[in-house]
């Protein structure tokens, strides 16, 4: 698709009914993989997420992502079951200021605990995954990969 | 600030260092850029004002003035002045809060903080939510008392003791950078407070080295002494609640350190080592030979040399698992080797 | 306007870059390094880059016992 995000990928990210998961590693290479609602787009090649608890194994693989250039990805799932891989590399860590600030008192307002950092993410590569979209795909470039049954005639 | 959150503080800027040119901080297309020998390394931010800057305490004094701040930390500065430096020459040399101190004590200013309009501004500044993370309280040493360091330890709890009016909690995230107290003192300061961390700070990490350098402090206190009072602290305060900063660099060269990076290395690296295993953590700063400290012409060792230590720290911290929260990037950000601490 | 170089001798013959300690411990990151470097060095301020510096929005000085309250300082 492309490294940057369109106006459609836009408003499902955006999206509160659509599911946001991150996989990340750790200085050591270990996955880890965590849903992240607070998911939003700030700009076509930025996203932005809310990282609530300061020890937490993603916010560590954020720091592992900034510091090392180690790509992260994301899956987003639709209301509509459409499906996004997004490609990045973290960007920017808000931890101070009034950027920060603002986030902290919307969250902590709704009842969250604390507000760790606003991440931001680097988009590197855009895919969409979305079964639909994947399954004529896989019948127009692999048609050897069928079932012989399938194909007979009635 | 770097855009992955690091601070970046320093004492004084780069004109008055001798030895080595400065780094550049420039602007091109409207964005801070940190540059070196005209080539861009990355963009940084300036650090943004707190809100009680505008304000004043009760008896008209200037919040901003009397309190200090980082992007995310309160510097409460009891006294401005060491006590160290009564006696000539017991002053540490490396030490710029020395000469500071003395040119206030000279004007008169008033060199104990009234911990009452310390909490006015604490309170104040609190209110601007999400700003705050710790609070770090340090005074410049006070000899005198009962026992030695007495009254500066009666300060420092009397101050904790006000500002633990301000919470629900029965202990708050905070640090006090003292002197080296002994165990009745530091079971007082534990029990008597609310105070979550404690740390006094060596600063050089090899008897010989310290002797020369900081001759009030061996005099009056001890190499041998220090370290044994901070292994009683994490008795007390726990492991991982206690540390101890290096002023990294004063070790070497200048007639008074190690002839070698590597010696230095060895001997530093076996010293933190002694004080991870029971406990204790190192927090390496980098020293910034300051034009108004005794050593103003000294020469600081290499960038390696510095990198080689804070990684050494850092594995020390891991192996002997210790936490290092209150002195992080955040809740202080002025080690690199607990800048390191993010990542595991 | 640039920093005078020719002020401070040769030392960047006589230990490694930045650069060259980055490559040397990949497990340090850019921004500890760099970081530590500008502690190590000092830093000045173009002024351009004062003119990014809003009083009203951002602070100058650190006024605590670690600082010596100069602040920013701007190279001419």
């Amino acid at each position: 698709m492309g490294a940057i995000i369109d106006e459609r990928l836009k408003q499902i990210i955006n999206d509160k009914n659509s599911l946001k998961v991150i996989a990340s590693q750790n200085v050591d290479g270990e996955l880890h993989v965590v849903y992240k609602q607070s998911l939003h787009v700030i700009d076509e090649d930025l996203l932005e997420f809310y990282e609530i608890i300061e020890s937490s194994q993603n916010n560590k693989n954020m720091v592992n992502s900034i510091w090392y250039e180690v790509p992260v990805a994301i899956n987003i799932l639709s209301e509509d079951r459409k499906s996004f891989e997004i490609k990045g590399v973290a960007h920017k860590a808000h931890v101070a200021g009034k950027y920060f600030e603002e986030k902290y008192v919307q969250l902590t307002d709704k009842g969250y605990y604390d507000l760790s950092t606003v991440w931001q993410i680097k988009v590197i590569e855009v895919n969409e995954k979305t079964f639909k979209v994947k399954e004529q795909e896989a019948l127009e470039q692999h048609p050897s990969y069928r079932h012989l049954d399938q194909l007979l005639k009635d | 600030m770097f855009r992955d959150g690091t601070s970046v503080l320093f004492h004084d800027t780069g004109e008055k260092r001798q030895h080595r040119a400065p780094y550049l901080v420039d602007n091109v297309d409207s964005k801070l850029v940190l540059t070196d020998q005209d080539e861009v390394i990355e963009t940084v931010d300036f650090w943004e004002r707190a809100d009680y800057f505008d304000h004043q305490t009760s008896t008209g004094k200037n919040m901003q003035i009397l309190i200090g701040n980082r992007p995310q930390r309160f510097d409460v500065t009891g006294s401005w002045y060491c006590h160290f430096w009564d006696t000539p020459g017991g002053g540490c040399k490396y030490c710029p809060i020395g000469a500071q101190g003395g040119e206030k004590k000279k004007k008169g200013e008033v060199l104990l903080t009234d911990p009452k309009e310390i909490v006015e501004v604490l309170a104040e500044g609190i209110k601007q939510r999400g700003r705050f993370a710790n609070i770090l309280i340090t005074t410049g040493s006070i000899l005198s008392g009962k026992q030695l360091l007495d009254d500066e330890l009666n300060y420092h709890i009397e101050l904790l003791k006000e500002i633990g009016k301000l919470f629900k909690t029965d202990r708050f995230p905070s640090q006090l950078i003292g002197t080296a107290y002994n165990r009745e003192q530091l079971e007082r300061l534990y029990n008597e407070t609310g105070l979550m961390s404690y740390t006094a700070d060596i600063e050089v990490l090899n008897e010989t080295a310290f002797n020369r350098l900081c001759p009030g402090k061996a005099k009056f206190i001890g190499y041998q002494e220090w370290k044994k009072r901070l292994k009683i602290a994490a008795e007390i305060f726990g492991r991982g609640r206690v540390d101890t900063g290096l002023v990294t660099g004063t070790e070497i060269g200048n007639g008074i350190g190690f002839r070698t990076e590597d010696a230095a290395f060895a001997a530093v690296s076996e010293e933190a080592e002694e004080l991870a295993e029971a406990g204790v953590s190192v927090a390496a700063t980098i020293w910034q030979p300051s034009d108004i400290a005794i050593l103003k012409n000294a020469k600081n060792p290499s960038l390696e040399y510095m990198i080689r230590i804070s990684r050494e720290f850092e594995r020390l911290r891991l192996k002997y698992n210790l936490a290092v929260d209150f002195d992080d990037y955040r809740r202080c950000g002025n080690h690199p080797n607990t800048d390191l601490a993010r990542l595991r | 306007m640039g920093i005078d170089e020719s002020k401070y001798g040769d030392w960047r013959s006589e230990e490694l870059s930045a650069k060259e300690v980055i490559k040397k411990y990949p497990d340090v990151p850019k921004f500890v390094v760099y970081k530590t470097d500008i502690q190590r060095r000092g830093v000045v301020f173009s002024k351009e880059a004062m003119k990014l510096f809003d009083p009203k929005v951002h602070s100058a000085a650190a006024s605590c016992l670690f600082s010596n309250d100069q602040g920013y300082k701007q190279l001419d």
